[in-house]
């Protein structure tokens, strides 16, 4: 691992908006409906709303209960839309729904702690809150005062540029931070969308399905009931 | 006492926190306007730490509840694009609430840009190839490279040793990057000591040239374990199992590793139906290895008994099995490479079939009966060299050799119609095969391959039939001695170019090949007068060679949605047949064409569509190629009417192929369409003593299609997978049955498997087989058709990791007309030790003990009932342990 530093001056206008290239990696084997993603999420934010897109970074992991998986094949971009005005979220990766969904409570109750941690050589001040079925731990830059992270992580008095969860499941950190301007827009404007409770109850029937078909030598599929998110347990 | 302590603690605690509960509220302004969502922080003075936070509202306006536990804060309000603005207040220790605004004002600020770069530790890629770290993936608990190999991502180890990757079967498992097991990769798999393992390599598009790879287009996979510089080792495994009454079995491998030399031995005898080694003397398959040879070996026309039967061989096979192998590698220099392989195999097979056959054709019908007691005990030998230099920047050879000596003794006392005869046939066939090839890579988009190939076998066999046959009837015969030897041999060379040109690869091939065939025969008897009959009618001295120069050109060329391939090849043959004993020379020169075209098309990921077409011209195989009568069985003969003209195939089939992983929905659909212009026909004429069949070849063409569809689906509303498969085959065929005329054959075939699974509770898998299939002959007059019933019925309990215990049931009626089934139990129960180095298993197989089993056979002209034995019920315990 390198770091290069480089010092720039900029001006801002109204329409300056922050690029943030984050590392996500979700690797959850506690059981055999655990998961693993990959991706590169790139967040770009001004304080009004915000794009985050993932897309898969190759990888190649070996778990205890998921037995192997690799992402290397995988083609795919995902986009979250977030007005953080309104606190909702628009996204299409809806997990084999095939619609979009808006995703309106997702509010993260956080505590800060006296904890700092280098994110990028700046130093970022550290809060905990929990989840949809993890506790985390966030690390957020204050001198970025847009209150937005990676994924639907939000809320805190800063840009936030590292997520870790305690149960060492997900990982998501900065890798890149650029400042930009141009405008933001809504890419899933004027398009129908499913409300969060109505993903939920179709993400647990379609779990329940896949769970019990079974295939020869009695081997079954499993598919997760938890990314980043638990989809189970709220 | 300790009740109280707590309650002590709690109430210090809380007074402690209680004292300084403060509020602050206040507006956020630019300008007098509003800044709503802005940031209003409380740090302590000369610290950067944010202790407690909250956002203006859409008017500015902010409220903040907080404890501290110190006199004065700074408060701090900032907003994406403003320059912070910071007070510090005096808050004392009373509750209160402040009143605060802030002013902020846009900002310009210097920033840190940063760029890093990380990458994966665990594995990483390089081009085609895939490197783990063992490390990374090992739990401790690992003995031998398959327990690895499970670990690493994207391999999957099968029961039988097969390893995948990606689904995909691999090809090779190298050591070092040396090839030391070639087809038998899984003995090495299952042994090599993990703990001498640096990395392990994936290699998809693997070649297995060196110097092609990323000219030549391969699928191919292979896996390469990279050893520790400088580790010696030594690792085995061993089994020893007994059963009741006389079963055994017992097995002993080990692998010896170190920088200069790699060597793997075995060493294995079984008396239940286990075969190890690579060869197989029971059924007609061919195996990988001889699939790659088929076209090399010298054929054997005297039957040596059947062992067919539609049940699994644990159940039929009889045997006395031992076998015993060595792999050696041998590095001379560092581009230098020596390998060997000895491998010797014993088998007695024994088997007692019977049948009663009913023949009705053309208004004849009449039945005979057979019966047979044999036992069949090949030897082989094989040996392989191999000397290969392919370390080189440019240029690699190898020199690959093989002998390989077989006897195979066969015994039997047949009864044909009430009389009892004795059959003794003796084989000893052996091949050799030495190849040399030389690869010159010309520049990374270009490579040329020269091969030159020469091989040569021979299988004489000796046939005793004592009471003997005669073509006529009438005639007592007191024995028969049948002699019949094929000599083959072949030299091949070609030069190949292979190449790329952006999304378009080429291959050229230009060549000669000249194979040279001797068939030997003659049957004479002993009559009932005690005088020895040798009749030029039953004997063959032909000579068949032929020679062909040839050119092939093959382009594939991809895009993203659909992918071509067009192939052209062409062989001019010379063929020369000289039968001396009939003093017939025949000559043919032909030119053959051979076009082949695919196409793919994708329509989606989840779909596509595949169809190709080719034509083909095959030539005269030298057992289509005698005609003096031959006694191939002992109520068998068989001869040919001779010609040397090629057979015309075409061949197109379609398939389309749908998956659906998200909704559990897959299923393929595949057409195939065959057509010969002209095609070898039997006369066969039959009757209770023998029967005597003459091919021949008549420009009367046949055809035949079929149709298979495999589907699954899972049910939800009953917890249960589905798979389906369905085979529907038509084929149009002639022939001609004791002197009639030539006769249209239809005969259709349809198979029909449905299987249930399901899962309970997650320790409990239930699986439920069932077959049907049926067999209709149609000729213009007589009609002839069976059905058959299988339905098998599997569970297996998990106890827990070492304990797994499972129950097979199977019901099957060969003959729905007939009604007779059967019914077989089988179970095994397997104990593993803690540590993984031991396992304990029993196995209990043919429960009900059936002793023999009955299956029917029909043809356009007949219908064969036929039962042959099985292995006995046993139980059989055996430990093993690896070291």
């Amino acid at each position: 691992m390198f770091l290069l530093l480089f010092l720039t001056k900029i001006c801002f206008s109204q329409n300056d908006k922050i690029v943030v290239t984050y590392k996500s990696l979700t690797l959850d084997d506690k059981d055999e409906n655990g998961c693993i993603l990959y991706d590169k999420g790139e967040l770009v934010t001004n304080n009004k709303e915000s794009l985050y897109t993932e897309t898969p970074l190759d990888t190649i992991v070996d778990m205890v209960n998921l037995g192997t998986i690799s992402t290397i094949d995988y083609k795919y971009k995902f986009t979250y839309y977030k007005d953080l005005k309104n606190k909702t979220i628009l996204q299409d990766r809806s997990y084999g729904m095939k619609q979009i969904i808006k995703d309106d409570n997702y509010k993260i109750n956080w505590t800060i702690t006296k904890n700092t941690k280098y994110v990028l050589s700046y130093i970022c001040q550290e809060a905990v809150g929990s989840f949809r079925g993890r506790e985390y731990k966030a690390y957020f830059l204050k001198d970025i005062p847009i209150s937005n992270g990676p994924f639907k992580f939000d809320g805190l008095p800063g840009l936030i540029l590292e997520v870790q969860s305690t149960d060492g499941a997900v990982s998501i950190v900065a890798t890149e931070l650029l400042y930009d301007e141009g405008d933001i827009v809504n890419p899933f404007i004027n398009i129908d969308n499913k409300k969060w409770t109505d993903f939920i109850s179709f993400y647990k029937k379609y779990f329940e399905k896949v769970s019990n078909h079974t295939l020869e030598d009695g081997l079954s599929i499993s598919v997760p009931n938890r990314y980043i998110e638990s989809f189970t347990k709220e | 006492m300790r009740f109280k302590i707590y309650i002590v603690t709690f109430f210090l605690f809380h007074i402690l926190v209680s004292f300084s509960q403060q509020t602050i509220t206040g507006k956020v302004t630019e300008n007098n306007q509003p800044v709503p969502y802005a940031n209003v922080l409380i740090k302590k003075i000369n610290s950067d730490l944010i202790i407690q936070y909250t956002n203006t509202n859409e008017e500015g306006n902010y409220s903040l509840f907080f404890n501290v536990d110190v006199d004065s804060i700074v408060v701090e309000a900032n907003s994406f694009n403003y320059e912070s603005s910071q007070k510090i207040i005096y808050i004392g220790k009373e509750k209160k609430i402040t009143s605060l605004d802030f002013e902020l004002s846009p900002k310009t600020t210097l920033l840190k840009e940063v760029l890093i770069r990380d990458k994966l530790k665990h594995a990483s890629v390089k081009k085609d190839t895939i490197v783990f770290d063992p490390n990374k993936y090992k739990d401790g608990t690992e003995r031998v490279v398959e327990d690895l190999l499970k670990k690493l991502p994207g391999v999957k180890v099968e029961d039988n040793g097969e390893i995948k990757f990606r689904g995909k079967s691999i090809k090779k498992l190298l050591l070092d990057g040396d090839d030391l097991f070639d087809y038998q990769y899984s003995i090495g798999s299952k042994n090599i000591n993990v703990e001498i393992l640096d990395k392990v390599e994936v290699i998809e598009d693997y070649n297995e040239n060196s110097l092609l790879k990323g000219i030549k287009q391969s699928d191919d996979v292979a896996l390469n374990l990279k050893l520790k510089k400088g580790k010696t080792d030594y690792s085995g495994n061993s089994t020893i199992g007994y059963g009741i009454e006389n079963r055994y079995e017992t097995k002993v491998t080990g692998l010896l590793i170190n920088n200069k030399t790699k060597a793997f031995g075995i060493s294995s005898y079984n008396n239940i139906g286990i075969n190890n080694s690579p060869y197989d003397f029971q059924s007609e398959i061919l195996l990988v290895e001889s699939i790659n040879e088929s076209d090399l070996l010298a054929k054997e026309l005297i039957k040596q008994g059947s062992f067919f039967s539609n049940l699994d061989n644990k159940f039929h096979r009889i045997n006395n099995n031992f076998f015993s192998s060595i792999n050696t590698l041998f590095k001379i220099n560092k581009k230098l490479i020596l390998k060997s392989n000895f491998s010797f195999y014993n088998d007695k097979l024994i088997r007692q079939n019977n049948s009663s056959t009913d023949f009705l054709a053309n208004n004849e019908s009449f039945s005979y009966t057979t019966s047979e007691s044999l036992t069949k005990s090949p030897k082989i030998f094989n040996g392989g060299f191999q000397l290969l230099s392919n370390k080189n920047k440019n240029l690699n050879w190898e020199y690959v050799g093989k002998i390989n000596i077989q006897n195979i003794e066969y015994s039997s006392n047949s009864i044909n119609n009430n009389i009892l005869q004795n059959n003794q046939v003796s084989t000893n066939s052996f091949f050799t095969k030495h190849s040399f090839n030389l690869t010159k890579k010309i520049d990374d988009s270009k490579a040329l391959i020269s091969s030159v190939l020469f091989s040569k076998s021979q299988a004489p066999q000796n046939y005793n039939l004592t009471p003997g046959i005669s073509i006529d009837p009438a005639e007592n015969i007191i024995s028969n001695l049948q002699r019949s030897r094929f000599d083959k041999s072949n030299l091949y060379f070609k030069v190949e170019l292979i190449g790329k040109i952006n999304k378009l690869k080429y291959n050229l091939k230009l060549g000669y090949s000249s194979i040279n065939n001797n068939y030997n025969s003659d049957l004479t008897y002993v009559n009932e007068n005690g005088v020895i009959v040798n009749n030029s009618d039953f004997k063959n001295n032909t000579n068949y060679k032929y020679y062909f120069p040839f050119a092939e050109s093959t382009l594939v060329y991809s895009m993203e949605k659909i992918s071509f391939k067009f192939g052209l090849g062409s062989q001019y043959f010379n063929l020369q047949l000289d039968d001396k004993i009939r003093n017939k020379n025949t000559n043919s020169n032909n030119l053959v064409l051979t076009p082949l075209i695919k196409v793919l098309y994708k329509f989606s990921n989840k779909s596509n569509i595949l169809t190709s077409y080719t034509y083909n011209k095959i030539l005269p195989d030298e057992d289509n190629l005698f005609e003096g009568i031959v006694l191939n069985g002992y109520r068998n003969f068989q001869n040919n009417e001779v010609t040397l003209d090629f057979v015309k195939t075409h061949s197109f089939s379609i398939n389309y192929s749908y998956n659906d992983f998200i909704n559990l929905n897959n299923f393929s659909v595949a057409f195939f369409y065959n057509k010969k212009e002209n095609n070898y026909f039997s006369n066969t004429l039959i009757n209770t003593y023998s029967s005597i069949t003459s091919k021949f070849l008549a420009n009367i063409g046949n055809q035949d299609l079929s149709l298979n569809f495999s589907g699954e689906k899972y049910l939800d509303f009953i917890k249960t997978t589905f798979h389906m498969d369905t085979n529907f085959s038509l084929s149009f065929d002639k022939d001609i049955i004791n002197n009639s005329e030539v006769r249209d054959v239809e005969s259709r075939n349809l198979y029909f498997e449905l299987i249930a699974r399901k899962k309970l509770m997650k320790k409990v898998f239930l699986e439920n087989i069932l077959t049907y299939n049926n067999s209709t002959y149609l000729t213009e007059t007589d009609k002839n058709s069976f059905n058959s019933f299988k339905e098998s019925f599997k569970s297996v309990y998990k106890l827990d990791d070492n304990v797994k215990a499972s129950f097979t049931l199977h019901c099957i009626i060969p003959d729905l007309s007939i009604k007779n089934s059967y019914t077989f139990i089988d179970t095994e129960i397997t104990f593993t030790s803690k540590n993984k180095k031991i396992d304990y298993s029993i196995v209990g197989r043919n429960l009900t003990n059936n002793k023999t089993f009955e299956t029917t056979f029909i043809t356009d002209f007949s219908k064969t009932v036929s039962s042959h034995n099985l292995i006995n019920r046993y139980i059989l315990a055996s430990v093993s342990f690896k070291f």
